[in-house]
């Protein structure tokens, strides 16, 4: 399996901070691939090293072959980006912010660009400065993907957006990118999103990549228990929803039920939905 | 390519007000100054003439990145198929294409006098190019800075970064300027622009040094890289003016127009370019004279120190000091003892007593002419026709001039020996003794004689410091097919009345040759007043 994205013990500092501790990664090519994380995780940080915007401090990276710190124009021609703050050129129209990323790229769907002005009702001479905050989202997805690259970045892109705006933007991305077989690579909180449209999922916390897989496998990974003990909740039961004297809902890792077993009874077990298994991965990487 | 225009294009766009309103200004400066417009002193335009240019460097510098910032648009940017490096060198052209169109043009309208093509024979044409260097060190420094600092904390750093960034490269422009005039005098235009073709190589290293800096704020670098290009920039940094200041001094010529160039430039030391001079007999001292008529005299090795201003420093009829310069001071010439110097100035034969430091006119004439004889000197005066002379002998123990009658004197140099009361007249066959008692003439030939086929431009007779010492003879000739001149040097032993050979200088391309009667050493005028001693190498004739 080809990866576009490719990481080994990728670390990060800012100063003595270390934000990314040693993240392990592989995006396949053509799939689309969710980061969750947490309000700080360093999900922005490590999208900034994949698109080559920051250098890493140690580890390895590849994204489609290069080190991204050293990609050429060349290599961007291929990788589309579109982040939380779009960043367009206030002082543009549409027009013109479309005519400027044309004249940069050798690649441009004109006909996907009129198709989706049209979709989203953008007018080609409004000032970007008069755009909507989820209409600015939507341009920046066009120009993102006009150029039709194989790679297509997203950092947060729905964060701020209506419910009709984030499906809109949900179905572009599915139509127009993961139907021809290109990759995508997003970040976010928000699970509804991932269980929408990504094929596999990382969750990274505290610097580290928690858990990596389809989401069948990182749900998979963790069940929820009934469970009940004389002796209270303790470490060994994992992460402890709910609680009441003698038992309670307890989250813990599939491989580690005959460790729960050995001090609680088992009363029920059953699979653990996205949003459960994002939790008990966050505080396992908390303690 | 085309990426990169667009790329200038949206930065043009973006900084379109900035640029619009100092071009609004240096048109309403234009404006202004094509009106005469009454109540506004032509000065104030100057001046603003003057400054504009390195507030506007400041300026553009300052804000480049501002827009990008105010925005948040970097990383929409950074992540278009361009290189950071691209996108800050853009950003900085683009500034610096309307810095330059707004201020050169500006120049052209408001100060068109000081727009002119450099020559390092006219150095108050570096003034304009050095200020043009001057605010593109500012422009880049600022720019460099405002990748880093935001707000207007960033005034201060700009303005402490540019100081450092133009005493860094003043330091080394002024360093390869005086080695260009210590190693070629006046080298003329083509070595003029070259001297502005290597200050901006010395800008472009500054340039590539700022921008780098700049490229890593945008684009983050890993410390390594960092602290590997630091180093080398860094030892660039010092090497190049500390280089080009040691080239400088390792190249000093003989007698050299001016100590530091950095201080003539801001007027605290003034030039002296000697065209023509003089050695002192028995002591490494030189006088000059320069064409605005001034007077100057030379230790080896050092620069000339003014001891006669000539007609400007003298007061005016209208009081106050006369500005206009004097006329050129010829027939420089030392006593035997060292200290008289004499030059004529108007037909006047003046002497300077270098141990009072006195001036006192001697006699009407037009050629001074020492012998052994500290105490007298021969003044030669042309008569109208020909080459008829009326010579006189300036006694200084009597203060008294003895008329000795007119003379034909059709030679390449005149002399005088005054412990034989002889006349000394060089000509191409030889030396030509004529007795001031006797009114016999005698011919001393060369030996050898002058080769064939020369053109003989002109001679020298240098007398020596005691009577039985010989005579240094030097005949200049063009040479048939070479370039340059060749000097002939001949001993004439006035005892045993002969001439012996020396060997020649051939080949030579100086403006003036400094002869010594009493050692081999000679030094020739490059130009500029910048004087090297003239290798002259031992032949077997």
């Amino acid at each position: 399996m080809d990866s576009v994205i490719a990481c080994r013990d990728l670390r990060k500092d800012y100063g003595r901070k270390r934000v990314l501790t040693g993240v392990d990664l592989e995006v396949p090519s053509g799939s689309v691939f969710a980061l969750l994380g947490t309000n700080g995780a360093g999900k922005t940080t490590l999208i900034r090293i994949v698109l080559g915007l920051l250098p890493k401090s140690g580890g390895e990276i590849r994204v489609l072959g290069e080190e991204p710190y050293r990609f050429g124009p060349d290599l961007r021609q291929r990788i589309g980006y579109v982040s939380e703050e779009q960043g367009l050129y206030p002082w543009m129209t549409v027009r013109g912010i479309i005519g400027f990323c044309r004249s940069l790229y050798d690649r441009w769907d004109e006909e996907f660009v009129q198709r989706y002005l049209e979709r989203f009702g953008l007018d080609r001479r409004a000032r970007v400065r008069s755009l909507s905050h989820g209409q600015r989202v939507k341009l920046a997805l066009i120009l993102a993907l006009a150029p039709r690259p194989g790679l297509l970045v997203l950092d947060e892109p729905m964060s701020g957006l209506d419910p009709l705006a984030q499906y809109e933007f949900l179905q572009v991305v599915v139509r127009e990118i993961s139907r021809e077989g290109r990759t995508i690579f997003f970040s976010t909180h928000i699970l509804a999103d991932v269980e929408a449209v990504a094929e596999r999922v990382a969750i990274l916390h505290g610097g580290r990549i928690q858990a990596c897989g389809t989401l069948a496998e990182v749900r998979g990974a963790v069940r929820k228990l009934r469970v009940r003990s004389e002796g209270g909740p303790s470490p060994s039961l994992g992460h402890v929803l709910a609680w009441e004297e003698r038992g309670g809902i307890v989250l813990a890792s599939a491989a580690g039920l005959s460790e729960v077993a050995a001090t609680a009874e088992i009363l029920g077990e059953e699979p653990a939905s996205l949003e459960e298994a994002f939790v008990y991965f966050c505080a396992r990487g908390r303690a | 390519m085309s990426g990169l225009f667009v790329l200038a294009q949206k930065e043009t766009r973006q900084n379109a007000v900035l640029f619009a309103v100092p071009a609004a200004i240096f048109a309403a400066l234009v404006f202004i100054d094509l009106l005469h417009a009454p109540g506004i002193p032509g000065r104030y335009v100057d001046l603003l003439a003057t400054a504009l240019p390195v507030a506007l460097a400041a300026a553009f510098g300052l804000q480049a990145f501002d827009a990008e910032e105010n925005a948040q648009t970097k990383d929409f940017l950074l992540t278009k198929p361009v290189s950071p490096g691209q996108v800050v060198a853009v950003k900085y052209l683009v500034g610096l294409i309307a810095l330059l169109a707004i201020s050169v043009l500006g120049e052209i309208f408001l100060l068109p006098e000081a727009v002119r093509p450099p020559s390092l024979a006219d150095y108050s044409t570096l003034w304009f190019y050095s200020y043009l260097f001057l605010v593109l060190v500012v422009h880049v420094a600022c720019f460099a800075v405002a990748a880093y600092v935001k707000g207007p904390r960033k005034v201060l750093y700009g303005a402490l970064f540019a100081v450092l960034a133009a005493g860094w490269f003043l330091t080394g422009f002024f360093g390869l300027l005086t080695a260009l005039y210590h190693s070629f005098g006046d080298p003329g235009l083509w070595w003029s622009w070259a001297g502005i073709g290597l200050g901006m190589l010395l800008l472009l290293y500054l340039m590539a040094f700022f921008l780098k800096i700049a490229t890593w704020s945008i684009h983050g670098v890993p410390a390594a890289w960092v602290r590997r290009s630091l180093l080398l920039f860094v030892a660039g940094l010092v090497f190049f003016p500390v280089g080009l200041q040691a080239a400088a001094c390792s190249r000093q010529p003989a007698i050299r127009p001016f100590a530091s160039l950095f201080r003539t430039f801001f007027g605290g030391e003034e030039w002296f370019v000697g065209t023509t001079a003089v050695k002192c007999p028995g002591k490494d001292l030189y006088a000059l004279a320069d064409d605005h008529g001034r007077l100057a005299i030379a230790v080896k090795g050092g620069r000339p120190e003014l001891v006669y201003a000539g007609k400007k420093g003298e007061s005016s009829p209208q009081g106050g000091k006369n500005e206009e310069y004097g006329s050129s001071l010829s027939s420089l010439a030392f006593s035997p003892d060292g200290r008289w110097l004499t030059f004529v100035e108007d037909e006047i034969v003046k002497a300077y007593d270098t141990q009072k430091k006195e001036l006192v006119p001697v006699l009407q004439g037009d050629l001074a002419v020492w012998a052994t004889d500290p105490k007298r000197m021969l003044v030669l005066r042309k008569e109208k026709n020909g080459n008829t002379y009326h010579l006189s002998v300036a006694d200084f123990n009597r203060r008294v001039g003895i008329d000795l009658g007119a003379f034909d004197l059709a030679g390449l140099a005149v002399g005088w020996d005054a412990a034989r009361e002889r006349r000394l007249l060089l000509g191409p066959e030889g030396l030509l003794l004529f007795s001031l008692e006797t009114k016999r003439s005698t011919l001393v030939p060369f030996r050898p004689a002058l080769p064939g086929g020369l053109a003989i431009t002109g001679g020298r007779i240098l007398p020596p410091r005691r009577p039985d010492k010989p005579y240094r003879l030097v005949l200049f000739a063009l040479p048939p097919g070479r370039k340059g001149f060749d000097a002939y040097l001949y001993d004439y032993d006035p005892v045993r009345e002969v001439i012996e050979g020396l060997p020649p200088l051939r080949g030579l391309g100086y403006k003036e040759l400094v002869f010594d009667p009493e050692s081999r050493e000679v030094l020739g005028h490059l130009g500029m007043g910048v004087y090297r001693v003239v290798a002259w190498k031992e032949e077997t004739s």
